[in-house]
Order: C-alpha cells, then structure tokens, then sequence
C-alpha cells in the first residue's frame, strides 16, 4: 500500500515538476490561441479534456472557427494525429494494462491520456519503478497533468491581450527541450539512434510533406535505430 | 422553431467536438487493443518503442524550426541557439540533466526579454 502511495506521489511531484511546467505553457499558448479565436470557453476546456492532443485541439479550434464540413474535420485530426497509435501502444506495452485487473473504460481512459510527455515520463520512469507501479504512478502523473494544464489553459484564454507574444513564448520553449533532453536520455543505443534520425529527419520533410513527416521520421528513425543495433550485436558476436 | 435552432447552434460546436475526439480515438482505441498481442521485451515492442522515441523527438525539433502560436513571434536563431546550449550542456552533465534544461531556457529568455527591452 505504501509503495502504491509512493509511486503515486512521484507521479504527481513529475507531474507538477518541469514536465507540468512545460506541457502547460504549451497549453497557456493554447488558451491564448482559443482566446483569440473567439471560442467559448467551455468548449475550449472541453476540447482540452476530450481531446487531450495539442495537433488535434489547434486543428480544431481552426477548422471549427472557418466552419469547416464534418468529413473533412475528422479526417485531418485522423490523419494528424496517427503518432497517438505509436504512442498508445508503446505506453500501454510499458505499462503492460492488461496484467492490471480494471475494466476495458479504465483503460481506455488511460489510453486516452497518453500524452508525449506522459509518455516520455512513463519511459524514464521504467527503469526506477517496478512495473506493476508504473499505472499508480501514470494515474499521479496524468492527474497532475490535466490539474495543471486546465489551469494555465484558463488563464491563456483570460489574458491572451494582456501579454506580449514574446514572453509568452518563454514558457512554451521549455516543453521541445525538455523532451529532447528526456529522450537523449535513452541508454540503449537503439533509441538514441532513433532519437537522433528522428529529430534530423522529421525538419527536412516537413516543409514537403507536413505531418506526414512525423510519421515518415518515426518509421525511419525507429528501423534505424533498431538496425543499427542489430549490425552493433552482429560486429560484437563476430569478434 | 427559435427554440429548435438555439438548442442546434448551442449543440453544433459540441458535436463537431466529438467528431474531432473520434479521429484520435480511432487510433487509441487500436494501441490499446494491440497492446494486449506484443510482448514487452519483443523485437516489435522495441521497434514500436523506437518509433515512438524518433516521432517525439522529431515532433519536439520541429517545433523549434516550424513553431506556431507564440513561439513563431521568434526569429529561427533566437530558439536554436538556446535550443543546442541545453542540448550539448545536457551532453556534458548528462547527469544532472536539469542544468542542461535550465542553461537553455535562460539563453531564450534572456534573448527575448533582451528583444522586449530593444
């Protein structure tokens, strides 16, 4: 009981720690881009909540706001948003759901909120928590996380015409470095090669290719990585 | 009549809500299920791990180069500088890596509260 309370607390301490700071300025940027566009501001906590995906909240507040036709809002956040299949899948497998006796909606919901930066917890949190912890500690993390993003998610809608852009900017910088940082993190030679390609290869394609290019990066930069090991095993067997 | 097109407009944003969540929830819905079939220590848990380690990252460096919002307010050399100081300070104290992070947000701010005052 003690060691669920535990991993629980660490979630949240993350949660409120530098990975919250940096997902809410990302998300104050959201508020203040909501803001502006004039939506209620229900409907942007509500998308905050229900989508729980920066590409696909911003692609909504856009497409919503021109009025855009159903057909085409669903299939460009389907498209967008293909990344959260890799994700899912990644964060469920590290978590092993399945061992965890709770119904299908439970985990669907934490399915739901798998965010890159709760993932990209979850993964350094793999090698400090034994693995049955790691859904306690995943549910301190995502509470922190959706306290805190509806937070500045407010306050970015509130005073969006108050402050400079400029500032507002500073906040927002933390979330790319923070994650680049966190994923450089990776031991295994695997992941820092996919990390590497990833981060060279997804700028290049993007201005040909948009999303796309995340996609294309992450098979590319994954295969890579997973070769690279394999050829690094293979020259080790041989000598 | 007024009272069915008030109740319609009110509900509109809502439903188009639901259709935006049903696109991500399409892909969720299948990480979830498929994760039942992989094994964690697998050759494809590992290439699906990778996969997921190259997306974040590349969505993450994207963000310097192509940002929206904000962020785009700032000139590309005003966020890469920085962006590179955490990086190679984190490669240098990997480990302490909060000094990597911290070199790199005090190198943004310091340019932009420098741009602020200019």
């Amino acid at each position: 009981m003690k060691k669920k309370d535990s991993a629980f607390k660490k979630g949240i301490l993350t949660g409120f720690g530098f990975p919250g700071i940096g997902m809410s300025a990302a998300m104050f940027g959201y508020g203040v881009f909501a803001g502006e566009a004039g939506l209620d501001l229900f409907l942007c906590l509500g998308a905050l909540l229900i989508l729980w995906s920066m590409p696909g909240m911003v692609i909504f507040v856009s497409l919503y706001t021109i009025g855009t036709p159903i057909l085409l809002l669903f299939s460009t956040v389907l498209l967008a948003n293909m990344r959260q299949f890799f994700l899912v899948l990644s964060g469920m497998t590290i978590i092993n759901i399945h061992s965890h006796k709770i119904s299908f909606f439970s985990k669907l919901l934490w399915a739901h909120l798998v965010s890159p930066t709760g993932w990209a917890e979850l993964t350094k949190a793999k090698d400090e928590l034994e693995e049955k912890e790691l859904l306690t500690f995943f549910k301190g993390l995502t509470l922190a996380l959706v306290t805190i993003t509806s937070f500045t998610t407010v306050l970015g809608y509130k005073l969006f015409f108050f402050l400079p852009e400029n500032i507002v900017s500073i906040p927002i910088f933390i979330m790319p470095l923070y994650l680049t940082i966190l994923m450089l993190r990776a031991v295994e030679i695997y992941y820092r090669v996919a990390v590497i390609s990833g981060g060279i290869i997804c700028p290049l394609l993007f201005p040909y290719i948009g999303d796309w290019s995340l996609i294309i990066a992450g098979l590319f930069g994954g295969t890579i990585g997973l070769f690279t090991s394999y050829l690094v095993q293979k020259g080790n067997s041989n000598v | 009549m007024f009272e069915t097109s008030t109740l319609y407009n009110e509900l509109l944003p809502w439903f188009m809500l639901l259709i935006a969540s049903l696109g991500i929830f399409v892909w969720r819905f299948l990480g979830l299920i498929l994760s039942s079939k992989i094994r964690k220590d697998s050759f494809f848990a590992k290439w699906i791990n990778a996969i997921a380690f190259a997306m974040t990252t590349g969505l993450m460096v994207r963000i310097i180069f192509f940002p929206t919002g904000a962020l785009a307010e700032t000139e590309l050399l005003e966020r890469l500088i920085p962006f590179l100081i955490g990086v190679i300070i984190f490669l240098c104290f990997s480990r302490t890596p909060i000094i990597g992070l911290v070199a790199g947000v005090l190198a943004f701010s310091s340019t932009v509260i420098y741009n602020q005052i200019i």
